[in-house]
């Protein structure tokens, strides 16, 4: 308790020497605190965006399914005995919020003169806006409606609609081969185009009702059913759960597997932010070392008189640390208070950054404040200094005592 | 020679030390302590033998460079002579070892510098509870016998002050304090009144007299004070590192 003392009264003594440091860890700390908030942030915009665009938590499928390799269309389909089966048993489930059914399938989409192929959905417009419907951005015309009578309307691509020349209330032949490998076609109106601010979805995807896709592949098949749950964070628990009561039949797919980018994405900021980390952590590591043995040879003659008067080398290593500790935690604490108004003033400022890779719209800067993260980071550099003084300070076992005390 | 204790005689109490003859409180045998500069051999200390055998205050007196320092090191254990023993309370000092040395000098030594050398930061009263902090006492028990040892050294009424607030006697009357309130037997102080006026030097000799006489405490100064030398019990006036005196 005395030595913690004496090193509160060192630190203060030492003023603009220890001012300095503290700035440099305060900085730190603060530059870390910012950095994860905008990776936490960054990370979970894009899961959640991911995730509410339409893929779901869970896509349940047939065993096979989700090979991407099929003999013929919907050779893995899901039956509508299957159909049945799965949507009572998810609908039961409480971690589950939506089950929204799809049909996948692509083809050839015309105007007359012109034709592009797309990946088709076949979807349940009703359900698939009650999920996903606040992420679906049309840049013109209108969804597709739960209960028209009129099943023949399809969403385009904004691109895949420019190229075709074609506009909402105009009407596209879409093609593509049916379930016994017969080529069918269907006229269709143009009801809206999609934007998702990703070049490639708004040049292949195109959506139709359901029953206009079944109709147009000669089947009562289904492709999936996308799972949305009601927390993001039980999404593998819940997966591992409704998996085993499925059985072997069926397929899941997590999230995470549908959409590789995510984790990508998740590694390459982890890397960035231990490189980042490290710099800074070798940065407090060197000022305290320094500062440390500046203060070592300047308090020689006080180190000399308290190792005459008999108190171990040990000791007084212990107040080093203590002191190195301590200015740490201090302002690690400060450099986290000023992390946290500036979250919420960036925040408040609506900052707009450029479009990421694989985006062609801007996004606002937003900073996430996790005490998961900012707690155990907050106490790194603290710890850090601590080693570093630790370490420095070794060489006071050997200093010699006498040295210390001759008179001047 | 270097017989801790003298083989007890048939007739004499095991259980009763007080009736053998006591070893000196400081012998010092045929010490020869040498330093090395680059490939230049310095002699510091040549053949020095003398012993104390009562609580005294004894002066090391000399020109400059002529081996005082030299000598109160080796009493310290700071060093360790070349040839010869230093032989306190009868132990042999180059027989502690290394891990025993704080014990040692915490229980047996007290120190007084020329330059005071009291902690800066800390008041009066934490710098002499400091000395004690090594030893297994309650807080209250470190704070009640630095304020006895404050009191008798007459700073009873500064506990509060830093150093630096105050004047150099009264920082070197503290530092006796602190010297002195873990009651070690012996006390070593390297020129005590060389930053010190007159007037105020000799109060604080009339200090260490005193103390000498109500504690028991040997004092062993090095200076080059001629009032320490009409003070001191005895004189060991050394030239080249030689006694000569
Ligand atoms: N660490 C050392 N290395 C080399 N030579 C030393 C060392 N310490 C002392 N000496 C030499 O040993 C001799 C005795 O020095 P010492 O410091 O004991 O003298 P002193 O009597 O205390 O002098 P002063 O009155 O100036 O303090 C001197 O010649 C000195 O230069
Ligand atoms: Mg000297």
């Amino acid at each position: 308790m005395q030595w913690l003392r004496l090193a509160l009264l060192n630190i203060w003594r030492n003023g603009r020497r220890s001012l300095l440091l503290a700035f440099t860890l305060c900085i730190g700390n603060l530059a870390l605190l910012l950095f994860v908030g905008y990776i936490a942030a960054t990370l979970t915009g894009l899961r959640e965006s991911t995730i509410r665009a339409g893929l779901g938590h869970i896509q349940i499928g047939l065993q096979g399914q989700f090979d991407g390799y099929a003999d013929q269309p919907l050779q893995y389909g899901l039956t509508r005995d299957d159909q049945v089966r799965l949507e009572a048993s998810l609908e039961s489930d409480a971690a589950v919020r939506r089950v929204v059914p799809r049909l996948v399938f692509s083809g050839l989409v015309s105007n007359g003169p012109r034709t592009l192929n797309f990946q088709g959905q076949g979807i349940h417009p009703g359900r698939e806006r009650q999920a996903f419907g606040a992420f679906q951005t049309l840049s013109a015309g209108v969804p597709l409606q739960a209960h028209d009578r009129n099943v023949y309307r399809a969403l385009l691509g904004r691109e895949m609609a420019r190229r075709l020349g074609v506009q909402p209330g105009d009407s596209v032949t879409v093609m593509s081969s049916t379930v016994s490998g017969a080529i069918n076609a269907i006229d269709v109106e143009v009801a809206g185009l999609i934007a998702t601010g990703i070049p490639e979805t708004e040049l292949y995807s195109l959506q139709l009702p359901i029953e206009a896709a079944q109709e147009l592949l000669r089947t009562d098949k289904l492709s999936y059913f996308a799972v949305l749950l009601n927390d993001s964070a039980l999404s593998e628990a819940t997966q591992a759960r409704i998996g085993l009561r499925l059985g072997h039949r069926y397929e899941l797919k997590g999230w995470q597997q549908l959409a590789p980018l995510y984790t990508q994405v998740l590694q390459l900021y982890r890397n960035q932010f231990v490189v980042f980390g490290s710099v800074i952590a070798l940065l407090v590591f060197l000022s305290v070392s320094t500062m440390t043995l500046t203060t070592l040879f300047e308090r020689a003659r006080e180190i000399g008189t308290l190792r005459a008067m008999g108190i171990s080398s040990q000791t007084i290593r212990r107040l080093f640390v203590h002191e190195g500790w301590l200015l740490g935690l201090a302002s690690s604490l400060i450099g986290a208070g000023l992390a946290a108004i500036a979250t919420v003033v960036i925040n408040l400022l609506q900052i707009e950054l450029p479009p990421p890779p694989g985006r062609n719209s801007g996004v606002i800067l937003h900073l996430l404040w996790l005490p998961e993260y900012v707690l155990p980071i907050s106490l790194t550099l603290p710890l850090v200094a601590m080693l570093a003084a630790w370490w420095t300070s070794r060489r006071l076992g050997r200093l010699p005592i006498v040295s210390a005390l001759a008179p001047a | 020679m270097g017989h801790l204790q003298p083989p007890p005689s048939p007739q004499s109490q095991p259980l009763a030390p007080a009736s053998r003859p006591q070893p000196p409180i400081l012998a010092v045998e045929s010490v020869t302590k040498h330093y090395r500069r680059g490939s230049e051999r310095i002699v510091a200390l040549t053949d020095l033998s003398f012993s104390i055998d009562a609580p005294e205050v004894v002066a090391i007196a000399g020109p400059s460079g002529s081996g005082k320092s030299t000598l109160l090191n080796l009493l310290a254990r700071f060093d360790v002579p070349d040839s010869g023993e230093v032989r306190l309370d009868g132990q042999d000092l180059a027989s502690i070892s290394p891990a025993a040395l704080d014990e040692f000098r915490n229980r047996k030594l007290g120190f007084v510098f020329q330059q005071f050398n009291l902690l800066p930061v800390l008041s009066a009263l934490e710098n002499v509870e400091l000395a004690l902090a090594p030893q297994a006492l309650s807080r209250a028990q470190r704070r009640e016998r630095a304020i006895a040892m404050l009191e008798r050294v007459g700073m009873g009424y500064r506990l509060a002050h830093k150093p630096g607030e105050l004047s150099g006697g009264q920082q070197q009357r503290v530092a006796i304090a602190r010297a002195l309130v873990g009651r070690p037997r012996f006390v070593i102080a390297d020129e005590p009144t060389g930053n010190l006026d007159s007037k105020t030097a000799a109060e604080i000799l009339q200090l260490i007299s005193e103390l000498n006489q109500t504690m028991q405490t040997t004092f062993v100064i090095a200076t080059h004070d001629p009032r320490v030398m009409q003070l001191a019990n005895s004189v060991i006036e050394l030239a080249d590192g030689q006694r000569i005196g």
